[in-house]
């Protein structure tokens, strides 16, 4: 069984309710606040884009360290185990996994971030004196995202095998009805027969 | 945990909610049914409360009145009784130095809420006798 | 607004004009997306491909600053294809032929240069608002913020009745607010020309009535309107005003031309901050008072569509806080007008007694998630959700008073030293000054120091600027460092900052030009430059290092509160004490 989000794109605003959501929750677990949805904003287009937890998710098969597995329909990391190697974010084909880490900013006698590189550049070149980093990705909250449930306008979707199975269905009888029209006025001239 | 009913302070919408506490702490927000929201928050409303908890993530809050005696002297924490008796009487000076309309008041469109509001423009136009007051629709 | 929010949700046309929902009312544009599936049409006019652009039906990416050009086209078309509504106009409304004697030399060809659109799609758009079955016209800062912004008002109303897209169900007008209860402040008389309740300060039969429910003198309250508060700074500069109380907001960080403003108010006798935190105001403050928050007080919101809700404390207050209201009460009863209320239900009720707009708001129809929408006049009114139905106006003789004005430029153009316009908006995950929002985890992680500048790809090209570098940019007023976005979906020649930034203040650049009726500034239309800076770690490092200082200086400041007062001290000697 396969599980993921799917996002309806004429319904999402650009808030960030889901970004917000998803950093929240994954804080809540001990896990790296950094957000897993990533907001594409361009003329004509509005979208929160995840981890698609592809069947053949290349970001497992390249883990060196087995620090992602498969549980359940989904992809997995497990943050402990990983080593910040960066494999999975060069491979992913939807720029859905990336490193990230909490600054130590406040800690251990340092009271200042002090920037080392410019802003710009690319999380998987990005190095903090200090901060360990490991990839972070969509887990789908283990089972209960919190994305979906924060979005003010309904534009994500969490597709589970029942309501994927149940969508389709409904598609079908929506086709079949959307012939019934046809269908009526056949059967309509074969009776004037 | 315990639920207080909110309006969020963000924006004008006026989404309804529930502030969650537990040990005195704000620790979270729920939308309730309201006539705009009908459940719904966006980020501010489901994320906006912990300022309350004082997180100093950007600037502490007040929690005591605060004075300068002089121009220029440095900020000086003082009873409630001493702060107030030196605002009434600097107030009185310049009321009766150069006449009522040389104190402007701004009223707050954010989190106090109307009543507060009501009292302090009771109070520029009873108390000080001026029109001097205004809100920030302006900007 | 004269329409509710919820009823945008049902009307078959929003037009948007220089409102952009989603990102200073995400609830609110949430209606509109509903609206939308229901069938709606949807127009949008807007310098930004905003959010509700790309669902619309027709989007027309207007020029910054054209406003009134476009609507007197748009006016121009209506009328010309024969669509106003002449029944309604004849009825309901004052005035007709005078108007189109301003409107009728707007075409829409002959202000093309100056909106930047296409004659055919600004007629398709106007066809489109004028034989809807009903459509609301919503408007925000884009209208509000600019030179000419109440006569823009006035052209946006004329639009809705010569159409008659006003006063039946699910139309009218969707003016928003920004701030939470800027609403409820214009309610409760916090303006300089009104009681509570919009009752003429300058109307003798009003200020017998609050003298008398108040318990003075009528002399004693003032028979001419007050100073606004955009001239408080040089009220304060020409020996005006002498002592400002600046409750609960923080102007220098939200009011233009910051800097100016800094030093005028250092000038101040007295300089009053009522606040729960330290803010930048807070610092040059002379006298600071700890209201309670948000959270730790009772009380009503008045939402943009004139909803009364009521929301609770959920803990109680912290440190020496005392309610706003215990403090202007005790405030004055020290200077010889004793105040003194129980809880807020006494002073909503004493409110209620004064306004016949507001009597049937009740607290206890609001209790939970009840609400009362004004006007309400009886305690069995159910409340106003669309004003004006039937036509009826509120006016003297209950029409519509039509009104056009002629376009003028805003005041300061792009030149060849600051070629670019600057035009401040609203961040979606931050609110006002930041003193709230900013100290929310969850919120100050996803949106943090300097703060965006939005500049076109071809803008970014011509400075060698690329996608989230820092950048400097500068006015005659003064500067900021921001990040750039290079953003596609904005004109060219214009760039966008939000206000809440304390490095990437763009109210260090803005101009302050105040239109004269309304005295709001013109935070939509300055002329700026901006440019690369090439050593971006420097700049990084930089950037951190001042937001640390700013912080730090907070910090110290207010870390004042922790020594206790250690004994009564005698009043100074030196003041003279004059008691009136």
């Amino acid at each position: 069984m396969n599980r993921f989000i799917s996002i309806h794109p004429d319904r999402c605003i650009g808030c960030g309710t889901c970004r917000a959501a998803c950093s929240e929750g994954h804080i809540a677990r001990g896990l790296q606040g950094e957000p897993r949805l990533s907001l594409v904003q361009t003329r004509g287009i509005s979208a929160a884009v995840t981890c698609h937890h592809c069947e053949g998710a290349p970001c497992l098969e390249v883990c060196p360290v087995a620090a992602i597995t498969r549980e359940d329909g989904m992809v997995h990391v497990n943050e402990q185990h990983c080593v910040g190697c960066k494999l999975c974010a060069v491979v992913c084909p939807f720029g859905a996994i990336h490193p990230a880490g909490t600054s130590i900013a406040g800690v251990a006698g340092t009271s200042v971030n002090t920037p080392t590189y410019p802003k710009r550049l690319d999380p998987i070149l990005r190095y903090d004196i200090g901060v360990y980093t490991c990839a972070v990705k969509c887990d789908l909250c283990s089972g209960d995202p919190r994305c979906v449930a924060a979005c003010p306008t309904a534009a994500l979707e969490y597709v589970k095998e029942d309501e994927i199975a149940g969508s389709i269905k409904d598609r079908r009888i929506e086709a079949a009805l959307a012939a019934g029209d046809v269908q009526e006025s056949i059967a309509e001239i074969r009776r004037s027969r | 945990m315990e639920k207080h009913m909110a309006v969020c302070p963000y924006c004008g919408a006026g989404c309804k909610l529930d502030l969650l506490v537990e040990n005195g702490q704000v620790v979270g927000a729920e939308g309730l049914d309201g006539i705009t929201n009908q459940g719904e928050l966006c980020l501010k409303g489901l994320h906006g409360y912990d300022f309350i908890n004082d997180t100093k993530i950007l600037t502490p809050r007040i929690y005591h009145p605060m004075i300068r005696r002089e121009k220029g002297a440095p900020l000086e924490r003082v009873t409630w009784d001493e702060a107030l008796d030196f605002t009434a009487q600097k107030l009185m000076d310049i009321k009766a130095k150069y006449g009522p309309d040389a104190i402007m008041l701004t009223g707050s469109s954010r989190g106090p809420g109307n009543e507060a509001n009501y009292v302090m423009q009771k109070f520029t136009r009873a108390c000080i006798g001026t029109n001097n007051i205004d809100n920030c629709a302006r900007t | 607004m004269s329409v509710s929010i919820p009823s945008l949700e049902d009307a078959k046309c929003i037009f948007l004009f220089g409102y952009n929902p989603s990102a200073s009312h995400p609830i609110v544009s949430r209606r509109i997306v509903r609206a939308k599936e229901k069938g709606a049409k949807i127009i949008v006019a807007d310098p930004r491909v905003i959010e509700t652009a790309r669902i619309a039906d027709i989007y027309m990416q207007i020029n910054n600053g054209c406003n009134i050009a476009f609507l007197n086209a748009f006016a121009n078309a209506i009328v010309t294809e024969n669509l106003h509504d002449k029944e309604f106009i004849a009825e309901h409304t004052n005035g007709f032929d005078e108007w189109w004697e301003t409107i009728k030399d707007y075409t829409p060809e002959s202000v093309q240069h100056i909106t930047g659109i296409d004659p055919e799609t600004m007629r398709e758009a106007a066809r489109m608002y004028a034989t809807a079955e009903s459509a609301v016209l919503g408007w925000g800062m884009g209208v509000a913020q600019q030179k000419q912004n109440v006569l823009t008002v006035h052209t946006l109303a004329a639009i809705a009745c010569i159409t008659h897209q006003i006063g039946k169900p699910n139309a009218g007008l969707a003016p928003v607010r920004g701030q939470n209860n800027v609403q409820g402040s214009c309610d409760m008389g916090m303006l300089p020309n009104f009681f509570p309740g919009y009752q003429k300060v300058t109307d003798p039969a009003m200020r017998e009535k609050f003298a008398k429910a108040w318990g003075v003198p009528v002399e004693k309250l003032s028979d001419h309107e007050g100073y606004k508060l955009t001239d408080v700074g040089h009220n304060a500069e020409e020996g005006k005003v002498h002592a400002f109380y600046n409750f609960g907001e923080d102007p220098l960080q939200t009011e233009p031309d910051a800097q100016d403003l800094k030093r005028q108010l250092q000038g101040l006798d007295l300089l009053i901050c009522q606040d729960i935190f330290m803010t930048q105001t807070c610092m040059i403050a002379d006298v600071i008072f700890p209201g309670t928050s948000w959270g730790e007080h009772d009380g009503v919101f008045s939402a943009s569509d004139r909803t009364f809700q009521r929301f609770t404390a959920a803990v109680p207050p912290k440190g020496e806080c005392k309610h706003d209201w215990q403090i202007f009460s005790e405030l004055s009863t020290r200077m010889g007008y004793p105040m003194h209320y129980e809880d807020t239900q006494e002073i909503w009720d004493e409110m209620r007694s004064l306004c016949p707009t507001f009597y049937g708001a009740t607290y206890e129809k609001m209790a939970g998630v009840g609400h009362a929408q004004w006007p309400i006049p009886t305690i069995e009114h159910p409340g106003t959700p669309i004003m004006y139905l039937g036509g009826k106006f509120t006016t003297p003789d209950n029409r519509a008073n039509l009104m056009a004005h002629d376009w003028e430029p805003p005041t300061e153009l792009p030149d060849e030293e600051y070629p670019l316009i600057l035009c401040t908006v609203r961040e979606v995950g931050h609110y006002s000054c930041r003193s709230m929002t900013g100290n929310c985890r969850a919120l100050s992680l996803l949106a943090e120091e300097p703060g965006e500048i939005h500049i076109h790809p071809d803008d970014a090209k011509a400075r060698g600027i690329y996608d989230g570098e820092l950048v400097r940019a500068f006015s005659r007023r003064g500067e900021a460092m921001s990040r750039a976005v290079v953003d596609e979906r904005i004109n060219k020649g214009t760039v966008y900052m939000t206000y809440q930034w304390w490095i990437g203040k763009c109210n260090n650049l803005t101009l302050h030009a105040v239109d004269p009726r309304s005295h709001t500034p013109e935070d939509k239309f300055s002329a700026c430059q901006v440019e690369a800076i090439e050593d971006q770690v420097w700049a990084e490092q930089h950037m951190q290092e001042l937001y640390t200082q700013l912080k730090n200086d907070l910090a110290d400041l207010a870390s004042a509160q922790d020594v206790e007062p250690t004994s009564q001290r005698q009043p100074q000697e030196t003041r003279e004490s004059v008691i009136v």
